[in-house]
């Protein structure tokens, strides 16, 4: 899979790939920075497919385009 | 105990050391036993020694430990003990023992992470909260057990630790990550940890053990020295016996920390002695819709009811809240921020092969972050900035906020690691997923995703025996009406006082 390939997949809030592929094809997932062997990589997936389903719960939120429609997107924290 | 044993035969006292028995001197609290130390009826040394004894005793069994610090601790001891004979007492940590998760650096002292990554990493400087201690007169008995790099997946073997067993049932689990602390909390191996909570490792093994556990708000405790997990949802904080004795670490604790970025500038209280006044006109919240979401064991629920009814008859109202997209927090937290950024923050290890090698478990866990992309971090900390919204909107009608802090008692180990029994657990429909992949965090996570402080008090003890904690979140520098308000609850009830049949 190339990289525009996987940008619908991307821009809708995760890394889930396109149909035929798996998210280990996603070649700029920082997981590949590691140069870890293929074998590895899809042992990783395989235990990572619950956190990546978590993290598409968040697209449920609809939160719309980055930054938030707020102004505040959020990304530095400091409590009040 | 040569130093002491003069005063204690010329006073003739009732409640002197030699009179104590080494159990009763290591279930002491640190507020009794800081006013023996000042009325000289017990030493330092003494109270030191009946601890390491105690560990030689249980510690081979229950791994509370990485590290035994035994010549610090006597040279420690000796020096508080001299101290309290000159008449310069320090003040409530003077000569109390003590011990730090292994992800606080130690000067001179090796800070593993509970890997082997770090097996003979010799800091030369005290972490912030470390030095804080030390500058108390505390006592360093030795570094805490943990889950590997605060991030095994809970009570699963590990490489180069075993993890520390659960003092009120060894074949039951102790939670993670603090849990080293934990277990020698409550087992009467340390008077108190200092331990780290990133997604609950502070509350949840507290909860398991029986012992209170307390993460401040975020930025009250600095940071500096610590072997970071996340670094914008990580904070520190004590685990100790009683709510009293929580508050006298934290007012050493808490304060501005200059190497930390995220250090608050604030007033720290006088927690300890603002305990004695009863919180009045306290307004306590419920969010049951959450808590219908997250679920609970029948027993927890029996317990937390029960908890709810002290408060009630205590004379706190009780109030609903809502808080519509919590449910969404622990996602937003525990899944996507604490991931990513632990994944950043081992990067250049994992690069290394030969560092690498070194990981047990944990790499395993962290690298699973590196599946998570960019936009992944930025809706989680979008989310992050609603659901903290949300919350401070429904702590306009409430003061402070119950949760169970765990939705089940401590479960069973079973031969399969921390992985596998996870792997287990998540099966295949979506739902059972969602529900368990994340259980044990559901309640405690959402709070370090938002930065409010949250005290963890025991508050039952199931059908087998297993203690089960309910949590008090407040808003943010709220610390004191926590504080205050578990106190309360810990003068009604007993739980915190029951001790592990060792």
């Amino acid at each position: 899979m190339g990289a525009l390939a996987g940008l619908p997949a991307l821009m809708s809030g995760g890394t889930e790939a396109v149909a035929g592929s798996t998210v280990a094809e996603t070649k700029f997932l920082p997981i590949h920075d590691l140069n870890l062997s293929p074998e590895e990589i899809a042992d990783l997936e395989e235990f990572a497919a619950p956190v990546l389903r978590e993290a598409h719960r968040l697209d449920e939120l609809n939160l719309g385009n980055l930054p938030a429609e707020s102004g505040d997107p959020g990304f530095i924290f400091t409590p009040e | 105990m040569t130093a002491w044993v003069g005063v204690v035969v010329n006073n003739a006292s009732p409640t002197s050391a030699d009179q104590i028995a080494m159990s009763e001197l290591c279930y002491l609290s640190i507020a009794d036993a800081s006013r023996l130390i000042a009325a000289r009826k017990i030493s330092p040394l003494e109270l030191t020694q009946a601890h390491l004894d105690r560990i030689h005793k249980l510690d081979g069994h229950l791994l509370s430990l990485i590290t035994l610090t035994s010549e610090i601790a006597l040279t420690d001891a000796r020096r508080a003990t001299e101290e309290v004979l000159h008449g310069r007492l320090l003040g409530p940590l003077h000569g109390i023992p003590v011990t730090y998760k292994d992800t606080l650096a130690t000067a001179g002292v090796r800070t593993t992470a509970a890997s082997r990554v770090y097996e003979h990493w010799v800091p030369d400087k005290d972490s912030n909260v470390v030095a804080r201690m030390r500058q108390a007169r505390s006592v360093l008995l030795g570094k805490a057990n943990l889950s590997e790099f605060s991030f095994a997946g809970g009570s699963g073997d590990q490489d180069f630790m075993k993890p520390p067993r659960n003092p009120w049932n060894a074949d039951y689990s102790s939670g993670g990550s603090s849990n080293g602390s934990a277990v020698g909390v409550a087992a009467g191996l340390a008077m108190a940890s200092v331990g780290a909570d990133s997604g609950g490792s502070i509350r949840i093994p507290a909860a398991h053990c029986g012992v209170v556990g307390f993460k401040p708000t975020y930025g009250l405790i600095g940071r500096s020295g610590e072997i970071p997990l996340s670094y914008s949802v990580g904070h520190l904080g004590p685990l100790t016996r009683s709510v009293e004795d929580a508050a006298i670490l934290l007012e050493c604790l808490a304060g501005f920390d200059p190497r930390d970025r995220a250090s608050i500038r604030t007033q720290v209280p006088p927690y300890w002695k603002l305990l004695s006044s009863k919180p009045a006109g306290l307004r306590l919240g419920l969010c049951s819709s959450y808590m219908d979401a997250v679920g609970m064991h029948s027993e927890v629920a029996s317990f937390f009811e029960d908890a709810v009814n002290v408060f009630r008859s205590l004379g706190f109202p009780i109030h609903e809240v809502s808080v519509p997209h919590l449910n969404y927090a622990c996602a937003a937290s525990y899944n996507n921020i604490m991931r990513i950024e632990a994944f950043c923050t081992h990067f250049q290890n994992f690069r290394d092969p030969a560092i690498r090698s070194k990981y047990g478990h944990a790499f395993r866990n962290i690298a699973r972050g590196g599946f998570l992309t960019t936009l992944d971090y930025f809706r989680a900390q979008q989310a992050r900035a609603l659901i903290s919204a949300e919350l401070a909107t429904a702590f306009q009608d409430i003061d402070v906020l119950l949760t169970p802090t765990t939705p089940s008692p401590p479960s069973a180990i079973t031969v399969a690691s921390a992985e596998k029994q996870i792997s287990d657990r998540l099966g295949t429909d979506p739902k059972v997923n969602r529900t368990n992949f994340m259980h044990e965090a559901a309640y405690t996570s959402p709070f370090n995703l938002t930065g409010n402080p949250v005290l963890s008090v025991p508050s039952g003890f199931t059908s087998r025996g297993l203690p089960v904690g309910m949590q008090l979140i407040a808003r943010p520098l709220q610390e004191a009406s926590l504080l205050s308000l578990g106190h309360q609850y810990q003068l009604a009830t007993d739980w915190h006082r029951r001790r592990p049949p060792l």
